[in-house]
């Protein structure tokens, strides 16, 4: 009861602090989703950094680490090298949505390909591929409440009790609330992760070494990458998929609106990466609660953490993990939500209704919030898989973005609204047929040699969507008007814009 | 909102070379992370010998995550863009 308490205490300090954020600002659109424009670099580096520490990294890796092992290495090296992408990256996007007065990111392909046509299917494209991630921080909300109650609440009262919380955190701060949470969240995270990530395998096995050698003397197929499925080949592709989609993020992107100028970025890709190494204690616990609590089959591997947690620590203790947990589950959801509701409102409703007001708009963003958090809900309670392999499908969809981004910054503009789209269709078909198949590259394609069997579906499908992309724009340059023309993205021109 | 003769004059006035990736020679150091853990991870993927603790693998990656924020401060460093932009 004791843990309870203090993750309820840690609730009411977040609520609170969402609350402090808000007051004395106007809370227009630009305010509530990209802060004004105001972020410098730590703020920027928080929000973003924020995002990274969520359940995913917090019982997601811990829970790879011991349900698979060396394949949960792809987690630490995907994000250090989306930092250096992001070195060129961000600042070409800040500079034209900062000129712009972009919102959304579905507002970037609107401004870049003039055609609101296209940012409607980009911001579908973001929602469906948010829905996965924040199902997988619902689900760690509900282990975390369920663990710590030592299983007096049921995890799905703790998941209604989360969204709640997560809905009306949302509609009352904005991202103002998001950043300063992050401030609290990270400085407690990083504690607790240190703590756990040395302390559990100095207890229980002497030292970090000491530990790796039983593991690798009681499991030793383990600690290496196989040969077979989740080899090098997966590894290198699953890296690089997510590095390239990190920053597609809908919330990523528009998070990046925030900064205050484009500096900001590049000194963050140099601190970013050093920050990732917090996930090297996450492992370390993983594969410490392998030989201390053993048994965790499938999805049920993501309670490793907390199972260890409180199978060494006092309540009280276990109550700061899970209020940590709890903060990791919030600012990231309360991002997503944001973010899909901001999209939605902006990008896809006016299409069908262009002449509704800016503050009609806003209005409409915070009453879909709620919306939103009802339908992951209903994921949350249907499905049965690991927080992991929840991302890496959201990964696949939201990677499907990247040809026509990068298309879009080239000096001279060769691909098309129509190629754009058809690139984006055929990417997303692809992947969201192959999920719900349960296919793989190697049983679509058996006669091919082992490292392409193991490469990410999502590779395949970014290729599949390049050929396509490019293709479709050879077809149809010269239609309409020219590419690389933008207008400046006002209201009564962007619903007419494009359509004609 | 800017009014929109304002709005179009501001973009003439940079030009389309604004919104651009921008690369110049040094940043192609920004390659050499990608070839040390998407193509390292192929030749790198053993137990043993463990360094600091931590199995081969692990440590290799872990070694690329920090030579990535060393090679990032020096792309910064030497990349002329930070420095225009501190001048105004």
């Amino acid at each position: 009861m004791i843990a309870l308490a203090i993750i309820f205490a840690f609730l009411l300090a977040a609520l609170g602090l969402g609350l402090r954020a808000r007051r004395g600002r106007d809370m227009d659109l630009e305010q509530w989703s990209v802060g004004g424009r105001g972020f410098g670099t730590v703020f920027v580096f928080l929000l973003l950094a924020g995002e990274i520490y969520t359940t995913f990294t917090f019982l997601g890796a811990s829970g790879w680490a011991y349900g698979k092992g060396a394949p949960a290495y792809y987690i630490l090296c995907y994000g250090s090298l989306a930092y250096v992408l992001s070195y060129w990256l961000l600042p070409a996007v800040w500079r034209y949505a900062k000129r712009h007065r972009l919102i959304s990111q579905s507002d970037f392909f609107v401004a870049k390909f003039n055609s609101p046509l296209l940012g409607g299917l980009v911001a579908l494209v973001g929602v469906v591929a948010m829905v996965p991630y924040l199902v997988l921080q619902l689900k760690g909300l509900g282990i975390i409440v369920s663990i710590s109650s030592d299983g007096r609440i049921s995890s799905n009262w703790a998941i209604v009790v989360g969204t709640v919380a997560l809905t009306l955190y949302v509609t009352i701060s904005g991202i103002h609330g998001s950043a300063w949470t992050s401030v609290l969240k990270d400085a407690i995270i990083l504690a607790v992760v240190l703590v756990l990530g040395i302390y559990l395998p100095m207890h229980y096995y002497g030292g970090i070494g000491e530990m790796f050698h039983a593991v690798d003397k009681a499991h030793p197929q383990l600690l290496t990458l196989p040969s077979s499925g989740m080899s090098a080949s997966w590894f290198s592709s699953t890296v690089l998929l997510s590095a390239v989609g990190f920053y597609l993020w809908p919330h990523n992107f528009s998070a990046a609106y925030s900064a205050q100028n484009e500096r900001v970025f590049r000194r963050n890709a140099i601190f970013m990466p050093l920050y990732q190494l917090i996930l090297l204690f996450v492992f370390f616990v993983g594969f410490t609660a392998i030989m201390v609590v053993p048994g965790l089959k499938g999805a049920d591997a993501d309670l490793s953490l907390l199972r260890i947690t409180t199978a060494t620590f006092p309540s009280w203790f276990v109550g700061i993990v899970g209020g940590a947990g709890l903060l990791t589950a919030l600012v990231p959801g309360s991002l997503l939500l944001m973010t899909s509701a901001t999209c939605l409102a902006k990008n896809v409703y006016r299409l069908a209704r262009p002449h509704t007001s800016e503050e009609h708009i806003g209005r409409l963003a915070q009453l879909l919030v709620p919306a939103l958090a009802l339908i992951s809900l209903y994921f949350t309670f249907n499905g049965g898989s690991s927080i992991v392999s929840l991302l890496l499908m959201g990964y696949a969809l939201v990677t499907q973005l990247f040809p026509a981004l990068l298309a879009s910054l080239a000096p001279r503009q060769f691909v098309t609204k129509q190629g754009a789209a058809a690139g984006i269709v055929v990417g997303v078909t692809t992947v969201a047929v192959v999920t719900l198949s349960d296919a793989t590259v190697g049983s679509l394609l058996p006669g091919l040699p082992q490292p392409v069997k193991d490469l990410n579906v999502g590779v395949i499908a970014l290729v599949l969507n390049t050929v396509v992309m490019v293709a479709v724009s050879a077809v149809t340059r010269g239609m309409g008007p020219a590419p690389g023309t933008t207008t400046p993205l006002r209201p009564e021109s962007e619903a007419t814009a494009g359509t004609g | 909102m800017p009014p929109a003769p304002d709005g179009l004059a501001h973009q003439w006035s940079y030009g389309p070379a604004q919104e651009v990736l921008d690369v110049k020679p040094i940043h192609l150091l920004g390659a050499i992370p990608f070839l040390g853990i998407l193509g390292g991870i192929f030749f790198a993927n053993r137990v043993t010998p463990y360094v600091l603790g931590m199995p081969f693998n692990l440590f290799w990656l872990v070694m690329w995550v920090v030579l990535i924020s060393a090679i990032m401060a020096v792309i910064y460093r030497l990349d002329p863009a930070n420095r225009e932009e501190q001048s105004s």
